[in-house]
C-alpha cells in the first residue's frame, strides 16, 4: 500500500511543476508583444509629439524675432520717456551735460552709425515729398524725436518742425561764419573748439552754449583764481 | 544706450555738410569742431522748443505751431532768424492752401497722396463761414 501509495503524489508533484511552467511561459510570451506594442507605442506618440512641438517652435520663434524689434523700442522710448518726466529743466540739462560727455568718449561708433542712418533717413524723405524733401537739411522724424524727449506730453505741428530746421540750419550757418572769422585771426587753416569757444564766450545771444563749450584756461591760472578766491574768502 | 544717444542729436554728417557749404573751400574743420557743432545744434534746439512749449503750457495749449517756433527765437535774441522763419511759414502756408484748392477743384484722389494738417482745414472753413455775412431783417421792414 505504502508502496503504491508513494508513486502518485510524485506523479502529481511534477505534473503540478509543469503546470505553473507552463502558465509562467505563457505569461511571459504573452507580456513580452504587449511590453513591444507599448514599446512601439510609447515610441511613437513621442516622435508625434516631437514633430509637433517642432512644428509649434517654428512659429514662435519667429514671433519671438517679430516681437523682439517693437520690444527693444518700447524699452528706447520708456528709458528716454523716465528720467526727462521725472526731472526738471536743471536736471534735464545736467543729463544732457552726461549724454554730451559720452557722445565724446565713442566719436568713432557715432560717426559711423549716423552715416548710415543719414542715408536712409534721406532716401525716405526724398521719395515722400520729392523736391520738397531736398529743401529740409535735417531728418523730420529725429527732430520730433529730440522734441518728444524734450516735453513728451507736447505735440508739435509739422510747420513747427518746419520752423524749427529752418532756424538750425541758419543757427549752423552763422555761427560757423562767426568762429572762422576768429580761425583766420588766429591765421590757422583749421576751424577747431577754440574758435567756437571764443564766439560763444563774446557774444551774449550765445550764453545757453556756455555751459557746453567753455573756453580753456590754464591750470596755472585755474589754481590762481582759486588761490585768489580763496583769499578773499578768508 | 548708443542709439538712444544717437537719436537725441542730430546726424553729424549733416551738420559738417552745412558748415562746408557756407565756409570757404580752403577751411578745414577738426573733428573735434564738428562734434562741438554737433552738440550746439542739439542744444539750440532744446533751447527754443523748451521756451516754445512753456508759452503753450501757459496758453493751455497742447500742441506746438511755428508761429510759437518765431516767438519764441525772438524772446531769445534771435530776431533775425524769427523774421525769416516767419516769412518762410507764410510761403509754406499759401503752398498748402494751393494744394487744397487745386484737389478739391479735380477732386482725383490720386492727387490727395499729402492730407493738409487740421489747423488749415479749420482756418479754411472759418474764412468760408466768415465771407457770408447775414442779412439784417430789418431791411424788409
Amino acid at each position: 500500500m505504502t508502496s503504491s501509495n508513494s508513486p502518485k503524489p510524485e506523479k502529481k508533484i511534477t505534473k503540478n511543476t509543469e503546470i505553473s511552467k507552463t502558465q509562467k511561459k505563457k505569461t511571459k510570451n504573452a507580456e513580452t508583444p504587449k511590453t513591444e506594442k507599448k514599446k512601439t507605442k510609447n515610441a511613437e506618440t513621442p516622435k508625434t509629439e516631437k514633430k509637433k512641438t517642432k512644428n509649434a517652435e517654428t512659429p514662435k520663434t519667429e514671433k519671438k524675432k517679430n516681437a523682439e524689434i517693437p520690444k527693444i523700442e518700447k524699452k528706447k522710448t520708456k528709458s528716454a520717456e523716465i528720467p526727462l518726466t521725472d526731472g526738471k529743466t536743471k536736471r534735464d540739462r545736467e543729463i544732457a551735460k552726461e549724454e554730451n560727455k559720452k557722445k565724446t568718449k565713442k566719436p568713432k561708433l557715432s560717426n559711423g552709425t549716423s552715416k548710415q542712418r543719414d542715408e536712409g533717413s534721406k532716401k525716405g524723405v526724398a521719395e515722400g515729398k520729392g523736391e520738397e524733401g531736398k529743401m529740409n537739411v535735417f531728418p523730420m522724424n529725429r527732430i520730433r524725436t529730440m522734441i518728444k524727449g524734450e516735453d513728451p506730453d507736447m505735440r508739435v505741428s509739422q510747420e513747427a518742425l518746419l520752423a524749427i530746421n529752418n532756424a538750425v540750419e541758419k543757427f549752423l550757418e552763422q555761427f560757423s561764419q562767426e568762429a572762422y572769422a576768429f580761425c583766420v585771426r588766429d591765421r590757422k587753416k583749421c576751424l577747431s573748439y577754440d574758435h567756437l569757444a571764443h564766439v560763444v564766450s563774446k557774444q551774449r545771444r550765445y550764453d545757453f552754449l556756455s555751459d557746453f563749450v567753455p573756453e580753456r584756461v590754464k591750470a596755472e591760472d585755474a589754481l590762481r583764481e582759486r588761490s585768489a578766491a580763496g583769499t578773499g574768502g578768508h | 544706450m548708443d542709439q538712444d544717444e544717437q537719436d537725441r542729436a542730430l546726424p553729424i554728417a549733416n551738420v559738417s555738410r552745412i558748415m562746408k557749404q557756407i565756409l570757404p573751400p580752403s577751411a578745414k574743420i577738426s573733428k573735434e569742431g564738428k562734434q562741438v557743432m554737433q552738440e550746439c545744434v542739439t542744444e539750440f534746439i532744446s533751447f527754443v522748443t523748451g521756451e516754445a512749449s512753456d508759452k503753450c503750457h501757459k496758453e493751455n495749449r497742447k500742441t506746438v505751431n511755428g508761429d510759437d517756433i518765431c516767438w519764441a527765437l525772438s524772446s531769445l535774441g534771435f530776431d533775425n532768424y524769427a523774421e525769416a522763419i516767419g516769412r518762410y511759414l507764410h510761403k509754406y502756408r499759401q503752398a498748402e492752401r494751393e494744394k487744397i484748392n487745386h484737389d478739391k477743384k479735380y477732386e482725383n484722389p490720386h492727387i490727395n497722396r499729402a492730407p493738409p494738417p487740421p489747423l488749415l482745414l479749420s482756418r479754411v472753413t472759418r474764412d468760408k463761414v466768415e465771407n457770408p455775412p447775414p442779412s439784417p431783417p430789418n431791411q424788409s421792414g
